[in-house]
């Protein structure tokens, strides 16, 4: 898009210019572009490399692949045999519920919380507070989940946790974050939030700074309050970028949240824990290294994905009139 | 093309040691060479190999010697100046996982290094695909005999495991399958203190049956105010943690105890079963989560690790916990450097009544070494064995320099890509100072190992308390050391040992069915020990599932195995 709009300044530019330094400088144009196009060449070679040529891997999905017969080898076809067999499991149930479930609502407040946060923080005035809050929200996006993982298990404990004991001065039982089902899927999408959010918060606070301030100075002249000044003014000023982080979701559909999940699961809370990419991972670099199944799992989870993505694309081309490219 | 290449430098290698040798023979399945199991090449051979180093390597090993590395070391020295044999790395995993993918890619795209280290699952498809030498004759002539007596001290199901047809592909790397037997640790200060401040308990002094164990982990809760200073609902007797059959921390001793074998093949009447499904794991499991209702066990066993285990011993929650023999250096040791009053005894498992069950040993840790096809001299790796050996155990033994300098008590072994050990090595140890105590404190007579390891207990008691685990692991103060139980164990003949032990049958491996059958394993006992799930109903539900992944198809190929082998 950058390339484009240069493009066309200089085409503008153009034609205002005497005949004889046309030539010359179309010359010096097409220098300019092929250094764009020389700046663009390492991420297409990197995409190539990295992306496509390992999609000819997917032929796994479709053979009994055992590493000892070589990427080409003698591999057993077995179909669609992998498929089948990954939904004849008694568990595929749940674990298509627990990945969408957590894939959705992590999505759906992921996109929501960051909106609130952007718009608090930019009515705080006071510099040094809002520079101090940033600091302390975006932080926790630097830390991996191993590490949040291991403090989670010590301050959510039951027993010895510090939460708990907070929690019982108030005269309120111990709950085991991590360890009962029907509490562990809430403890997931509060600990990405906590993790997440402040940091999501950040294309949201740059939409709401490019927004037109006369915009608001007219709304306040019309008497519009503070609430209302957000309500006419920031949230429209923000519906492209919110649409584009929406149509970004539509693809996490079946992302549950592998680190953070993997980490974090346990025995005692598989049945509302366990999503598509942890089982993948235990099948894939478990004891006995499945790659075919896991290729296959991976395959079916990447073909919803890229139908809900186009989808959605098209839905909102269709009804809202937005366009990504 | 590589591969072209590579055939093509193998065939014109092959004709110049034809041309050499002048004799009529092709390398292939051939033995070739001095004969000499210690013969030294006259022209340099290379040998490239893939290893596994863990942190302990850096920070056990490397962090001592900062002039060694895994690329140039003692061994890798000591391997070209006896044999002139040059060791190269193609690449160096961190953990066994990274080791195992790492491999599964070299084999994909056909860049097998000269030897590796690989399970039976790997081992039998490369067999099949033909990329492994026949290492029948190269093993029996450039075995030395000492390396042979350390690699047979276990018995032939090593050898079986890893041929075909008769043809031997692959040289076990031996580990000690006896030092995997589980222990109980209980904390004997407490129980002292217990039996002084209670005497109408009743408590045993030394406890002897299962029950003695349940009274005692009972004790330890109802009165941790006056062992550790604890709240008795912030303290539980037994400490297990949520992967059940770990090392440390695991379940195994408690179901062996009650003569249930999970995750391994025992004979029951001439057949092979499946332990996991067998009615006798009820009974243990009933008994924990009972034990789990009465908050002997962590309400929140399920989300702890090793570390979580580690943290109820140190923080005196627990003070019993079942466990390998090294729970002494880790957490145990720790432990002691908090509170030297701290006083751990490491017991055989307990007689359930009347009937004393043997305790199990999964031989999965094994791992064999294969020659690819395509490399010149497979006896080198041979050579290079028979040369480990023989500066540790053998004639020429440098314990000192190539297996724990006492000074550092690095463990530089680790150095070494070959690193075959004598299975009861540690035991023998023991037995040795053992004696050389019985004879009159006749230390001075102790060799190799055994000498360093006396020297650390020596330490010990001039003051060096760091080195308590050694006192713990080999001291024979009474009957009180690690290696007295271990003893028992080996001197009763209590080992159970998986009776399976070739490679996964094809109805395991497709699908992963065995992984995913231990997965659901893991669940259903979590269930069962934490009170959701009813006894009798989660192990209906356990053998449902092993009929949903074939179980009975996996069992009767395990007992065509049986069948096959012992025939």
């Amino acid at each position: 898009m950058v390339h484009c709009d240069v493009s066309l300044t200089a085409d503008r530019a153009e034609e205002s210019r005497p005949k004889a330094g046309r030539a010359m400088h179309r010359r010096l144009r097409r220098r300019k572009a092929l250094s764009y196009h020389a700046m663009l060449l390492p991420g297409v070679v990197l995409t190539f490399i990295f992306c496509y040529i390992p999609m000819f891997g997917l032929t796994m999905a479709f053979q009994n692949f055992v590493p000892s017969k070589g990427l080409f080898g003698d591999q057993t076809w077995v179909g669609w045999q992998n498929l089948t067999f990954l939904f004849s499991l008694p568990e595929i149930g749940r674990i298509f519920r627990n990945t969408l479930v957590l894939a959705v609502s992590k999505n759906v407040i992921g996109i929501i919380l960051p909106v609130i946060i952007a718009i608090m923080m930019s009515e705080l005035r006071h510099t040094g507070i809002r520079k101090g809050v940033q600091t302390i929200v975006y932080l926790p996006h630097f830390l991996s989940w191993v590490i949040i993982a291991t403090m989670m298990t010590d301050m959510l404990s039951p027993v010895d946790g510090a939460v708990n004991r907070l929690l019982g001065v108030f005269g309120i039982d111990p709950i085991y974050f991590l360890g009962d089902p029907d509490i562990f899927p809430l403890t997931m999408i509060v600990s990405d939030q906590w993790k997440e959010a402040g940091y999501g918060s950040i294309v949201y606070l740059a939409a709401i700074m490019g927004i037109d301030t006369t915009l608001y100075e007219a709304a306040k002249m019309d008497g519009a309050n503070k609430m209302r000044q957000v309500w006419h003014v920031t949230l429209p000023g923000m519906r492209g970028i919110v649409m584009l982080m929406v149509m970004l979701a539509i693809g996490n559909v079946l992302n549950g949240g592998f680190d953070q999940v993997y980490n974090l699961l346990n025995n005692q809370v598989k049945e509302t824990g366990e999503i598509l990419d942890t089982f993948i991972y235990e099948l894939a670099f478990g004891r006995t290294r499945n790659y075919s199944l896991s290729a296959m799992a991976g395959l079916f989870k990447s073909v919803v994905s890229f139908v809900l993505i186009s989808t959605g694309y098209f839905l909102s081309y269709k009804f809202a009139n937005y366009q990504l490219f | 093309m590589k591969k072209l290449l590579a055939l093509l430098l193998a065939a014109l290698l092959a004709g110049a040691l034809v041309a050499c040798g002048g004799g009529g023979r092709g390398p292939v399945d051939a033995v070739e060479g001095d004969g000499d199991p210690f013969g030294k090449y006259e022209q340099t051979v290379q040998l490239d190999l893939v290893t596994t180093a863990d942190v302990t390597v850096t920070s056990q090993v490397l962090a001592y010697y900062p002039d060694e590395s895994m690329a140039d070391n003692r061994f890798t020295d000591l391997y070209a100046d006896e044999l002139n044999v040059k060791i190269n790395y193609s690449w160096v995993a961190q953990s066994t996982e990274d080791y195992n993918t790492k491999l599964d890619m070299a084999m994909t795209i056909g860049n097998l290094p000269d030897a590796f280290i690989v399970d039976t699952a790997v081992l039998s498809d490369l067999v099949e695909a033909g990329q492994v030498r026949d290492l029948t004759e190269v093993w029996e002539t450039y075995a030395s005999p000492l390396l042979k007596e350390i690699t047979e001290a276990e018995g032939d199901s090593v050898f079986k495991a890893a041929s075909y047809d008769g043809k031997l592909y692959g040289i076990p790397q031996m580990f000690s399958s006896t030092d995997r037997a589980q222990l109980v640790w209980i904390r004997m200060d407490w129980l002292n203190k217990l039996n002084t401040l209670y005497p109408n308990l009743n408590l045993p002094a030394e406890p002897k049956t299962v029950d003695d164990m349940m009274q005692i982990i009972s004790a330890f809760k109802t009165y941790s105010k006056d062992l550790s200073g604890r709240e008795p609902n912030r303290a539980f007797g037994l400490s297990i943690q949520g992967d059940l059959w770990n090392s440390m921390g695991g379940i195994t001793p408690m179901m062996n105890m009650y003569g249930a074998y999970p995750n391994i093949w025992l004979e029951k009447d001439g057949q092979l079963v499946y332990g996991s499904i067998q009615p006798e794991v009820k009974e243990p499991l009933r008994v924990l989560s009972e034990m789990y209702k009465n908050g002997q066990i962590a309400q929140d066993f399920a989300t702890k690790s090793v570390t979580g285990v580690s943290d109820d011993m140190t923080r005196g929650m627990a003070g019993v916990v079942f466990g390998e023999q090294w729970l002494c250096s880790y957490p145990l040791q720790q432990v002691y450097d908090d509170d030297h009053a701290a006083d751990w005894k490491a017991f055989p498992i307990f007689m359930n009544g009347e009937t004393q069950n043997p305790v199990q040993v999964t031989m999965g840790t094994y791992g064999w070494w294969v020659v690819s096809n395509e490399y010149e001299h497979p006896e080198a790796i041979i050579k290079c064995m028979n040369t480990y050996v023989e500066h540790i155990w053998g004639s020429k033994a440098d314990v000192e320099k190539y297996y724990m300098p006492a000074d550092t008590g690095a463990p530089v072994w680790k150095l070494s890509p070959f690193q075959p050990e004598p299975p009861t090595k540690n035991l023998d140890c023991y037995l040795a100072i053992k004696e050389a105590q019985a004879n009159g404190d006749d230390f001075a007579s102790l060799t190799g190992e055994a000498a360093t390891i006396y020297g650390n207990i020596r330490n010990f008691f001039d003051g060096n308390s760091s080195l308590w685990s050694w006192k713990v692991g080999y001291w024979p103060d009474g009957d009180k050391a690690v290696y007295e139980s271990m003893n028992t164990y080996v001197e009763e003949n209590r080992i159970l040992y998986n009776a399976f032990s070739g490679a996964p049958t094809d109805t395991m491996r497709l699908n992963s069915q065995m992984d995913l059958f231990s997965a659901k394993q893991g669940e259903i006992f979590t269930a069962i020990i934490n009170g959701t799930k009813d006894v009798d109903a989660g192990y209906n539900e356990l053998v449902a599932y092993w009929n949903t992944m074939h179980g009975d198809q996996m069992t009767e190929e395990v007992n065509a195995w049986y069948i096959a082998t012992s025939a």
